[in-house]
């Protein structure tokens, strides 16, 4: 791929995916600067892979792979130093109703309740918890982080689950 | 609304102070940067073993004992087959190359196995290509002049053999140790595959 074609590339999946890159930068990263550091890191490792990408799979499902990989290797180094604070979709649900139990319906209270959840998930989880709520489908997720359709199945079952528990009483409330 | 939809909605909505896009320029340069990271630590490990490799042949042409020159030449070949696995076993994988065509955690658990591989391996690639020349170098002296048991000279090589050996097992013991950590997440994610 020539110089041109991989910024033009680039470019075009920039543009489509900024956002999406943006929010799940925040999804890995509790820290802004953090955040905002994995941001750069991701368009970096996003311009390199346009030169090795040939139509292999979907632009999306391969902006989402290496927004993922790039964001797991930027917290591992973290977590190699102190890790533990992480726990499954299985284990998280106590942990997550503690967080806040009263009714508020505003949009950005949402987000930061949903965020202090998707910061104590296990990387895995973690990576079909975001990619859920960016509107993937399963069949999308599967292809994005490899897990089988049966997995993938499972832990949306989870999420649904865990998020009912958490907003069904802000839903009311609405 | 379901929760769901509530939450996929407040979550895209949210405003993003990272959400500004990067110039083209800045892309590039953080790519760069990366690279430069990437050789700077490269070359600080080669830089290391270049050291021991001159440190060694200095040695090896001055030094009057056949046996500690001898030892030396085999610490600058250890050192150079050290340099070579290293270049061939613990470089990262290329993240551009790599991580696009691979599903996530299936390139998570390649990177992790060549990191595992690379650690458990350690005392054949890294420790057993020094040994030979590191026991050989420590023990010329007292070989060319045994000293009595008992005395200072004795206890001296003693320490020096004993150091030898505990940091030899200590290396190892630690870089298993790593290996089997690394191994933990490799099981996690070929469970999580296995669903």
């Amino acid at each position: 791929m020539t110089l041109t074609s991989q910024d033009g590339s680039y470019r075009a999946a920039a543009e489509q995916f900024g956002g999406a890159i943006a929010r799940l930068a925040r999804g890995y990263e509790a820290d802004p600067g953090l955040a905002d550091d994995l941001v750069q890191d991701i368009h970096a490792a996003l311009w390199r892979s346009f030169a090795y990408f040939e139509g292999q799979c979907s632009v999306r499902s391969w902006v989402y792979r290496i927004a993922h990989n790039t964001a797991v290797s930027h917290v591992q180094s973290r977590m190699r130093q102190g890790r533990g604070g992480l726990v499954s979709l299985e284990d998280i649900e106590p942990v997550a109703s503690d967080i806040d139990t009263e009714a508020t319906a505003d949009a950005s209270q949402t987000s930061t309740r949903l965020m202090a959840t998707i910061h104590r998930l296990a990387p895995a989880d973690r990576q079909v918890m975001l990619l859920y709520l960016e509107d993937l489908t399963a069949a999308e997720i599967g292809e994005v982080t490899g897990l089988s359709a049966a997995a993938v199945a499972t832990r949306i079952h989870r999420i649904k689950g865990l998020l009912a528990r958490q907003f069904s009483t802000q839903e009311d409330n609405r | 609304m379901t929760p769901e939809d509530f939450a996929r909605t407040a979550w895209q909505s949210a405003p993003s102070a990272a959400a500004a896009m990067p110039s083209l320029d800045e892309v590039r340069g953080r790519s760069d940067r990366f690279r430069r990271t990437i050789a700077r630590r490269n070359a600080i490990e080669y830089a290391a073993g270049a050291f021991v490799i001159a440190a060694f042949s200095v040695i090896a042409a001055l030094i009057p004992l056949p046996l500690m020159r001898i030892a030396s030449v085999m610490i600058v070949a250890g050192a150079i087959i050290m340099l070579v696995q290293l270049r061939r076993r613990g470089s990262n994988l290329d993240a551009g190359a790599q991580a696009g065509v691979l599903p996530v955690l299936v390139h998570q658990r390649a990177a992790l196995v060549r990191q595992r591989e690379a650690l458990d391996d350690v005392f054949a690639w890294y420790i057993a290509p020094f040994l030979p020349g590191m026991v050989l170098f420590f023990a010329a002296p007292v070989l060319a002049d045994p000293p009595a048991i008992g005395t200072e000279g004795f206890y001296r090589a003693v320490g020096s053999f004993v150091a030898l050996v505990a940091i030899t097992v200590g290396v190892w013991r630690l870089n298993k140790v790593a290996a089997r950590d690394l191994q933990r997440q490799v099981e996690e994610i070929d469970a999580l595959l296995a669903d």
